[in-house]
């Protein structure tokens, strides 16, 4: 068993193979051998740490990602943001726990978890206006006069058309 | 809010730092302050009366409203509004997963300038309104700066703009500008390899008149200007057109193509006064891509459209255009009719050639009978690499023929597939030079296809070449055979289906003549499409089928098995198109 500390102080204790499939936990586990000293998560919230905890007992026993099926991934399927059903449930939460999980998931890299939060955030995003874009994650248009001028200047190619 | 000062301060904040810019990252700890601020403006914006009377128009604070002693209902909105664009959660994401999500959102291939519509996205993959690297830069300042920063959003770009629209031509000249200008912009700032196709065609004005003619005569070389600050960066480069834009890029002397692996070269004419036609004495002076050290793959594509300046042949001189020959491992000309001779000399410089496509024009009848003369050894040109080679000869002056003469000096040992498409004369004894190319080989093919004229072609069918010696020297290993054009045998069918004749074959692609031809195939695919612990099935089958317009009892049982076994073929997974059929 591991325990693991969240930066509101919370404790969890988890099974060692659900947890390793955070390649930093992993590391850090290996680094201090057998211990039963609490592994310090500053980054990460308990309320975060329970849903990436869920997520990974979900997935506990699956392959992990190595090197070579990451390369081997071609750009074509690189880019698809098909989602299974269980994850599309999982990761159905508010835009900042959204957004925290994938943070955490980068932090403690979890490379599964990452693609389904990118993913997710990438079907937000298509096929939307910029205008929409911005209501949707709460964006100001700060663009400066120079930038807006080269804005402009794309539509007029694009108008052309 | 608590007090007045606390309040003050915010506003200061928000007006001097504009934390709501896209850029702005708050600390933690400030992050934690605002929030606890939203919530309790939140709080005071629940006790106001919400009177129709006030304004609740967002409106930015004035100075007379920083005076006040509390905010205003529409203040409060504001503040309120300016604090979650402040603590936005998006704003937490560094650059670099940004990346990815944009990486994954847009599509894989980018035009430039932008095109609203983007044809090129998949259609499975297009949402209602596509998602492009240029959407994504008219977000905000620090999307604009990642997507920017993102070299993989602009390693697949496409330089053009729709030909349909046309550019006024006070406004063609500033475009091109403008297109070299900004392209040259993106495309020089990344530093992995680039993939950019130029549609030379669109560059050009849509009128020769002489303001536009002036333009192009003078200095101008767009296709020059985006490459050269890019050329070493490039992997591939597909280039549109023959005109003269074109033949300039081409003629402008060497380039430093250091990682360059493959050129196409689109040559089809557009129906433009200034489309130069091809001269065969200008490939001498091509030498943009003599400096091309890793240059593997050449294509050639005319996309079959009619053009009268293309003389036949034209391109007898190819093998003077100056390339690092010996690296290439692929030739390929599609609708770029060559001589024999250009085709032996390319043979002959592309050792390393392991595909190749070569559309060959006949122009003389002696030709082929003498060509060993123009053979380096003067006997016979072995090719240990290729394993693909399509050829399609062309016979504009003499009549058709098969090239016996072309093929006999020809040997290839690794060859793998093999691709004929030609016209042939009744006299013509086809199979025997085929069964002896192969056999002076030895090579073992998988793949084999043999085509003279077009099916719907009636006079092609006239040509009845006896093919069974051919298909029992492929026997042993092919995969994958297409015939139209010839009329599938009885026998042939018979040993087929009793898995005597090309027990391997997975693909096959023919002709059916009749019903009872059409009988015996379908027996044959129903024994070739029985599970098989030695032999795999047949799962791609294509046929055009005709026959006498009359239907009697037999040919109307035929129709209907044929037409179950597509349907079975279809359930399982497999391919079986009878082309023709519903005629009847």
């Amino acid at each position: 068993m591991v325990l693991l500390v969240t930066s509101d102080n919370e404790q969890f204790t988890t099974e060692k193979d659900i947890v390793e499939r955070s390649v930093l936990i992993k590391n850090m586990l290996e680094d201090v051998g057998e211990s039963d000293q609490p592994i310090p998560l500053p980054n990460v919230s308990s309320s975060v740490l329970k849903k990436v905890l869920e997520y990974c007992e979900h997935h506990r026993g699956e392959p992990l990602p190595t090197a070579d099926s990451e390369q081997s991934q071609d750009e074509t399927r690189k880019r698809t943001t098909d989602i299974s059903e269980w994850d599309q449930k999982f990761i159905t939460v508010d835009q900042e726990m959204l957004f925290e999980i994938i943070l955490a998931a980068n932090y403690l890299d979890i490379k599964s978890l990452l693609d389904v939060g990118c993913k997710t955030v990438a079907n937000m995003i298509k096929g939307k206006t910029p205008e929409e874009i911005r209501k949707l994650f709460n964006i100001v248009n700060d663009f400066t006069p120079e930038e807006e001028a080269q804005i402009k200047k794309e539509n007029e190619w694009a108008e052309d058309r | 809010m608590s007090t007045i000062s606390e309040y003050q301060r915010l506003l200061q904040l928000l007006l001097t730092h504009e934390p709501q810019r896209s850029d702005y990252i708050l600390s933690p700890s400030v992050h934690q302050e605002f929030r606890e601020m939203r919530g309790r403006l939140r709080i005071l914006l629940e006790r106001f009366d919400f009177d129709s009377s006030i304004d609740t128009a967002i409106q930015p604070p004035t100075e007379m409203s920083l005076d006040q002693q509390q905010p205003t209902h529409p203040l409060c909105i504001w503040l309120i509004q300016n604090i979650s664009f402040s603590i936005a959660p998006h704003k937490r994401l560094p650059a670099e997963i940004w990346s990815e999500i944009f990486m994954t959102v847009t599509p894989w291939h980018m035009l430039f300038p932008p095109d609203r519509s983007d044809h090129l996205l998949p259609s499975s993959a297009t949402p209602v309104t596509p998602t492009t690297v240029w959407t994504l830069m008219q977000v905000c300042s620090r999307w604009r700066q990642i997507a920017k920063t993102t070299p993989d959003l602009w390693r697949n770009v496409t330089i053009s703009h729709d030909p349909s629209c046309r550019t006024p031509r006070d406004r063609w000249a500033d475009r091109i500008r403008r297109i070299v200008e900004v392209s040259g912009g993106f495309l020089s700032r990344g530093t992995l390899f680039l993939s950019i196709s130029i549609i030379v065609g669109s560059l050009e004005p849509y009128s020769a008149e002489e303001e536009s003619l002036q333009y192009l005569v003078r200095d101008a070389n767009p296709v020059w200007d985006i490459i050269s600050p890019i050329s070493r960066q490039l992997l591939s480069l597909n280039i549109n057109s023959s005109s003269g834009l074109f033949w300039r890029f081409l003629e402008s002397g060497p380039l430093p193509f250091d990682s360059l692996r493959s050129v196409t070269l689109d040559l089809h004419p557009l129906s433009h006064p200034l489309s130069h036609p091809f001269d065969t004495s200008r490939f001498t002076n091509v030498t943009t891509f003599s400096d091309a050290p890793r240059l593997q793959s050449l294509c050639l594509n005319r996309n079959n459209v009619p053009d009268t300046s293309f003389r036949p042949g034209a391109l007898s001189d190819l093998h003077e255009f100056q390339l690092p020959w010996g690296h290439l491992t692929m030739v390929m000309l599609q609708d770029v009719w060559t001589t024999p001779v250009a085709c032996y000399a390319i043979l002959s410089q592309c050792p390393n050639l392991s595909a190749s496509a070569l559309w060959v024009t006949f122009t003389e009848l002696e030709i082929p009978f003498n060509i060993a003369s123009h053979l380096p050894t003067h006997e016979s040109l072995t090719h240990h690499g290729l394993r693909w080679i399509s050829f399609h000869f062309d016979f504009p002056a003499t009549g058709p023929y098969f090239p016996d003469g072309f093929l006999r000096p020809l040997a290839f040992p690794s060859l793998n597939s093999l691709f004929i498409n030609t016209e042939l004369s009744s006299h013509d004894m086809i199979e025997s030079s085929i069964l002896s190319l192969l056999r002076r080989s030895e090579c073992k093919l998988e793949q084999f296809s043999l085509s003279w004229g077009k099916v719907d072609d009636e006079d092609a069918l006239i040509v009845h070449p006896d093919l069974h010696a051919v298909l029992d020297h492929l026997s042993p290993t092919l995969e994958s055979l297409t015939l139209y054009s010839w009329h599938i045998t009885h026998d042939v069918l018979d040993l087929m289906m009793r898995r005597c004749l090309l027990p391997k074959l997975t693909y096959l692609a023919c002709y059916l003549e009749s019903w009872e031809c059409l009988s015996l195939f379908l027996d044959m695919v129903e024994a070739r499409t029985q599970a098989s612990d030695i032999h795999p099935i047949l799962n791609y089958i294509s046929t055009f089928f005709s026959a006498t317009p009359q239907i009697d009892e037999f040919s109307k049982q035929v129709k209907e098995r044929a037409i179950s076994a597509m349907e079975v073929a279809n359930e399982e997974g497999r391919r079986f198109d009878i082309i023709g059929l519903h005629e009847y």
